[in-house]
C-alpha cells in the first residue's frame, strides 16, 4: 500500500497532465458511463490483489486501477487517522517468506467435467449472452431472466450530496454528481470531480 | 424410496444454508473460499474462515456465484466437498436450491454432477422461493403468497398460486446485500477512512447497525442536529484483531459526552490504536437503496413500489390475496424497521380495502432451507425428485421435466 504522500503526488500528477481536460464538462453519455461504471464497480469482490498470488491477476475483468480510481480512495475531510496509509492493518508480524513459483504450486485437481478446466469455464455475460438466443426461439411472452428486471420508478428520486450524504439541491455543473453546499462543492472539486472520468 | 435421508441444501451466493432432513441441526457456512495476508500459505474453505484465521483484515475473496449465478465451479467444488464430507450419496438423496431463472448451461450442469460425480441416490433443484412458497401455503393453509427474497446479489419477487409461480408478476431488482456493504465500503472510504478492502468488517458492521428509515426526512433532520443532540450519531470502533476481536459501538456514555473522543483517549491508552467510524445519515441511507435503488443509479424501482407493480401484472380478484400473503425472506429483511417500512410504503400505493398483511419469519435467512426440508418429509416428494435409476433411464431430460413441470 503507497504512503498516502506518494498518492498526494499521483494525485497531483494527474491533475497536471488533465488540465487540458479539467474545462470541459461532461455530457449525458459520458455522465451515464461514469455511472454505469461505478455501478460495475459495486458489484466486485475485491479491491485489492489475491495475497497469495502477488503477481497474477485472479478475475481478468478486474481492472484494478480504474476501481481504485472511480471510487476514490481519497478520504474527503481528511481525517488524520486515516493517514496512516492502509487502515486497519495490524502490527501482527507477516511471515515475509517469498513462497516461491514451484511451492506455491496449486494444487491440481482432477475432474472430470470440463466446466472444472478454467478453459471451459463460462462467465456469466457468455451464458447470458447463449441463453438469450435460446429464449429468442421461444415465444416472446415467455418469462426470462431479461424480462423480469423491476421497471423504472415512477416517483422522483431523493437527491443525496455525493459528499457528505446529506439531501442535497444541487448538480456540479461539469460531472453531474450531487452537492449540497458550497463547502462539499469544493471538497467534491478536489477530490473527485472529473478526475476519475474514463 | 423418500424413507431415504435427504441432505437440503440452500446453495446461496453469500451463505450455505443446510441440514439433514433427518436431523434438526442446520449449518450456515459462507459458500466461498478465502485468502488472509496473515496465512499466505493457505485458504480457507467456508467456515474454516470462523475457526482457523482469528484475523479478519483484508480477507481475499473468492466466490462461486457472479451477480447470483454459479460460474466458478472450481471453487463452488471444493466449497461442496467440504460441506458434504464424508455423506454416503449412494444411499443419501440432495435437494439443492438454484437462483431463480437459473440459467440453462447450469441447471444442466448442475444435474449432471450431482448424478455422475457425486452419484446421489436422488437429485432436486428448487429456487428458494418455490420451497418458500410450500411451506407458507401449508403453514396459513392460503392458496396464495408472494415471496420477497431479498439475499446477497438481488431481490426477487415471486407471487404463486397453489405452489406454483405466476410468471407475469415476477421481479427481479438488482439490489442485494453485496451492493449495500461495497456502496457502504465506498461511502466510509471517501468520507473518513480507507475500508475498501475490509468487506467482512463493514459487512458486520452493517448488520450492527444500519437500518430501514420509516420517516426519511424526518431521520435527515434528527442526523443534522449537533452532536450532543444526535441520538442517530454513533462512533462504531473497528475490530483490530489484537485487543478488539469484534466491531462494536462505541457506549453512549463517551460518544454523548460532547463527543470528546479525546477525553476518554486518556484513561485508555490503546484508544489511540482504535481505528473508529462516525456512522450517521450511513445508518439508514445505505439500506434506503433496497426501497429507492435510484439514489445510486439503478433505474429500477424499490422493494414497494416493485411488489406493486408485479401484483398489477395478475388479474384483479386475486391481487387483495397477495398483498394479504406477503413473506419476508432473505438476510436484508432483517434490517429493522425492514416489514414495517414496506408496510407504510404499500399502503400508501394500494386500495384502501385491501389488507395488507406481511410475514416476517423469526429466521429469514434459514426459512427457505427448512421449508425444503418440510418438502423431502412429504409423502409426495418423490413426485418432486429424480431418483438416480430415473436419471439413469433418462438423463438429464427428466429432471428438466419434473423440476419445470413441478411443484
Ligand atoms: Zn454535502
Ligand atoms: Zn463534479
Amino acid at each position: 500500500m503507497e504512503q498516502p504522500q506518494q498518492r498526494l503526488t499521483r494525485q497531483t500528477k494527474e491533475n497536471l497532465s488533465s488540465t487540458s481536460s479539467s474545462s470541459r464538462i461532461l455530457d449525458a453519455s459520458a455522465r451515464a458511463r461514469r455511472t454505469q461504471k461505478f455501478l460495475e464497480s459495486l458489484e466486485q469482490d475485491n479491491f485489492h490483489d489475491d495475497p497469495t498470488e502477488p503477481s497474477s491477476s485472479f478475475d481478468p475483468t478486474l481492472t484494478q486501477e480504474q476501481i481504485a480510481k472511480s471510487l476514490s480512495n481519497i478520504s474527503a475531510f481528511g481525517y488524520s487517522r486515516h493517514s496512516k496509509g492502509l487502515i486497519l492493518e495490524s502490527d501482527e508480524p507477516t511471515t515475509t517468506t517469498t513462497t516461491s513459483n514451484s511451492s506455491n504450486k496449486r494444487r491440481k485437481i482432477q475432474f472430470k467435467y470440463d466446466v472444472f478446466k478454467t478453459r471451459f469455464r463460462k462467465n456469466l455475460q457468455t451464458l447470458l449472452d447463449e441463453e438469450l438466443g435460446s429464449n429468442g426461439e421461444k415465444s416472446n411472452d415467455e418469462k426470462n431472466y431479461f424480462t423480469i428486471v423491476a421497471k423504472p420508478s415512477k416517483y422522483p428520486s431523493i437527491k443525496l450530496c455525493s459528499v457528505c450524504g446529506f439531501l442535497s439541491q444541487y448538480t456540479c455543473q461539469i460531472c453531474g454528481n450531487l452537492y449540497c453546499s458550497l463547502k462539499c462543492l469544493d471538497i467534491h472539486k478536489d477530490t473527485r470531480c472529473l478526475k476519475f472520468t474514463v | 424410496m423418500t424413507t431415504k435421508p435427504i441432505f437440503v441444501v440452500d446453495n446461496g451466493a453469500y451463505m450455505s444454508k443446510s441440514k439433514m432432513n433427518t436431523t434438526d441441526k442446520s449449518k450456515i457456512i459462507p459458500n466461498c473460499i478465502m485468502k488472509s495476508k496473515f496465512y499466505p500459505r493457505r485458504t480457507f474453505i467456508a467456515d474454516q474462515i470462523d475457526n482457523e484465521c482469528p484475523n479478519k483484515t483484508s480477507l481475499y475473496y473468492q466466490l462461486p456465484f457472479q451477480k447470483g449465478y454459479l460460474v466458478d465451479w472450481n471453487i463452488q467444488k471444493q466449497v461442496w466437498d467440504y460441506l458434504f464430507g464424508k455423506i454416503p450419496f449412494k444411499t443419501t438423496g440432495l435437494l439443492m436450491t438454484e437462483p431463480c431463472m437459473n440459467l440453462n448451461f447450469i441447471r444442466e450442469t448442475m444435474d449432471q454432477i450431482f448424478f455422475e460425480e457425486y452419484e446421489v441416490a436422488s437429485f432436486a433443484r428448487y429456487d428458494p422461493a418455490t420451497l418458500s412458497a410450500y411451506q407458507y401455503e401449508q403453514d396459513m393453509k392460503s392458496n396464495y403468497v408472494l415471496v420477497i427474497d431479498s439475499g446477497f446479489s438481488f431481490t426477487h419477487i415471486v407471487p404463486f398460486y397453489q405452489g406454483r409461480k405466476l410468471f407475469d408478476g415476477m421481479t427481479r431488482i438488482d439490489v442485494g446485500g453485496k451492493l449495500l456493504t461495497n456502496q457502504l465500503k465506498s461511502v466510509i472510504s471517501y468520507r473518513q477512512l480507507v475500508v475498501m478492502n475490509e468487506t467482512y468488517i463493514i459487512n458486520e458492521l452493517k448488520e450492527n447497525i444500519c437500518y430501514v428509515s420509516l420517516d426519511f426526512q424526518e431521520d435527515m433532520k434528527k442526523a443534522r442536529l449537533p452532536l450532543s443532540e444526535n441520538s442517530n450519531s454513533l462512533d462504531y470502533i473497528l475490530p483490530d484483531y489484537n485487543e478488539i476481536k469484534q466491531g462494536y459501538v462505541q457506549s453512549s456514555s463517551t460518544s454523548t459526552f460532547n463527543g470528546n473522543i479525546a477525553d476518554s483517549s486518556k484513561k485508555n491508552l490503546t484508544k489511540q490504536q482504535q481505528q473508529i467510524v462516525r456512522m450517521n445519515v450511513e445508518r439508514f441511507t445505505i439500506p434506503e437503496i433496497l426501497f429507492r435503488p435510484s439514489i445510486i443509479g439503478i433505474d429500477q424501482a424499490g422493494i414497494a413500489e416493485s411488489i406493486y407493480n408485479s401484483v398489477e401484472q395478475l388479474p384483479e380478484h386475486i391481487r387483495p390475496s397477495l398483498y394479504n400473503n406477503i413473506l419476508l425472506t432473505g438476510g436484508n429483511c432483517l434490517f429493522p424497521n425492514f416489514k414495517e417500512r414496506l408496510e407504510n410504503e404499500l399502503r400508501s400505493m394500494i386500495k384502501d380495502d385491501y389488507p395488507i398483511r406481511i410475514t416476517l419469519p423469526e429466521n429469514p435467512i434459514t426459512y427457505a432451507l427448512n421449508a425444503g426440508v418440510t418438502l423431502t418429509n412429504s409423502s409426495d416428494y418423490i413426485n418432486y425428485c429424480v431418483t438416480k435409476r430415473e436419471y439413469d433411464e433418462h438423463g438429464v431430460s427428466i429432471c428438466h421435466r419434473k423440476f419445470t413441470d413441478n411443484p
